[in-house]
């Protein structure tokens, strides 16, 4: 079966319902993918998600890019293509650090994944796997006709969580 | 700004960042030993969510040198290489026959840090010249991964408030490219831009 990638940009919400698509935020840094998906259904979503809350915003933003805005719009799209609330799973990936030398005491990435974790834990929807924190750079994928997460680095191929 | 008022601007940092580029180039001729010029095909405005796709993909392997910026004008500067890209770089800097060197090691890493610096500082400089701003660059810190994951760390610092950055295209000798990334802090962009316009 011929894969169609769909990738998922900075700050952006996509949503896929085919098994044949995939689901792919590619070279995540800082920003965190929180991934979305409904065994049943097969339904799935992903998030790329940028900075930890919506309140520091001054400019124009999609609700993909911050923590607190990205999780309710994600479910609410997920739902839209069929998904049942109960059945839902999440996933985080990326959160790392990856230049120290990038304003120091300011963890962007440690910010973004707890931002997450409470902000999953407030919408009452289960972590199911994380590959969170470190140095190094991550792509996270979704496949939605199997429900597989699947990382990889640089480096290290792929792993499932 | 209007379109033309805006070409002129970028057309001036282009003049600028040639001229800086070229003294850098000098500057790692000597440390080559052999001539190394460094031409710079093209400067542009970029959107920040396009960033992290510079350079090959987001996924590709990359050698970055980063330099944080400060004084009058505050930001992030990313010199950038793809790997293998950044092989023939150092083949080049240690004058030795092309496809030599095939991993870096850390003299090689180091030769890459040091060509940032060089270049990175020289950048800097000209652009302190032209802009009559005072530029300081801090350390280059090297980091070896994925574009993407690299770039997008740096624009999380100025995506709160700012939607640009100054891409520039660079070429050592002709051959070898490279991207440097030049990412203001919101302010410090209309502030260069508004110094830039002043000695049009």
């Amino acid at each position: 079966m011929t894969e169609f990638k769909l990738s998922v940009g900075l700050g952006e919400i996509k949503v896929a319902n085919e098994p044949n698509q995939v689901l792919v935020s590619y070279g995540l840094g800082s920003c965190v993918a929180v991934t979305i998906y409904d065994p049943v259904a097969r339904v799935g979503g992903m998030a790329h998600v940028v900075l930890p809350d919506s309140s520091l915003n001054r400019t124009e933003g999609s609700p993909g890019k911050f923590a607190d805005t990205a999780v309710p719009a994600l479910v609410k799209a997920v739902l839209e293509r069929g998904a049942a609330r109960h059945r839902l799973k999440t996933w985080l990936v990326g959160g790392a650090r990856m230049l120290q030398a990038l304003s120091p005491g300011l963890d962007v990435g440690q910010r973004n994944s707890t931002a997450l974790r409470v902000n999953l834990e407030k919408s009452g929807l289960p972590l199911k796997g994380e590959d969170i924190g470190g140095t190094r750079g991550r792509t996270v994928r979704l496949q939605i006709g199997s429900g597989r997460v699947l990382v990889s680095a640089v480096g290290a191929g792929d792993w499932e969580i | 700004m209007s379109k033309t008022e805006d070409e002129l601007l970028m057309q001036r940092l282009l003049e600028l960042i040639r001229s800086g580029l070229k003294s850098a180039g000098q500057v790692l001729s000597a440390m080559a030993t052999q001539p190394i010029s460094l031409e710079v095909p093209n400067v542009q405005r970029l959107p920040l969510r396009l960033v992290p796709n510079i350079a090959g993909g987001p996924d590709r392997e990359v050698v970055a040198a980063y330099l944080g910026v400060e004084g009058e004008l505050v930001g992030h500067l990313v010199l950038m290489f793809p790997l293998d890209t950044a092989c023939r770089l150092v083949d080049f800097l240690m004058a030795q026959n092309p496809g030599t060197t095939h991993s870096l090691d850390d003299m090689g890493m180091s030769a890459i840090a040091e060509a940032g610096n060089i270049c990175g500082s020289h950048f800097l400089n000209a652009l302190s010249n032209g802009t009559a701003l005072k530029i300081v660059p801090t350390a280059p810190s090297l980091v070896v991964d994925m574009a993407g994951a690299i770039l997008e760390s740096v624009v999380t610092h100025i995506m709160l408030g700012s939607d640009e950055a100054v891409m520039v295209e660079t070429r050592f000798g002709g051959e070898i490219s490279g991207h440097f990334l030049l990412l203001p802090v919101p302010d410090s962009m209309s502030k260069m831009m508004a110094a830039l316009g002043a000695t049009v």
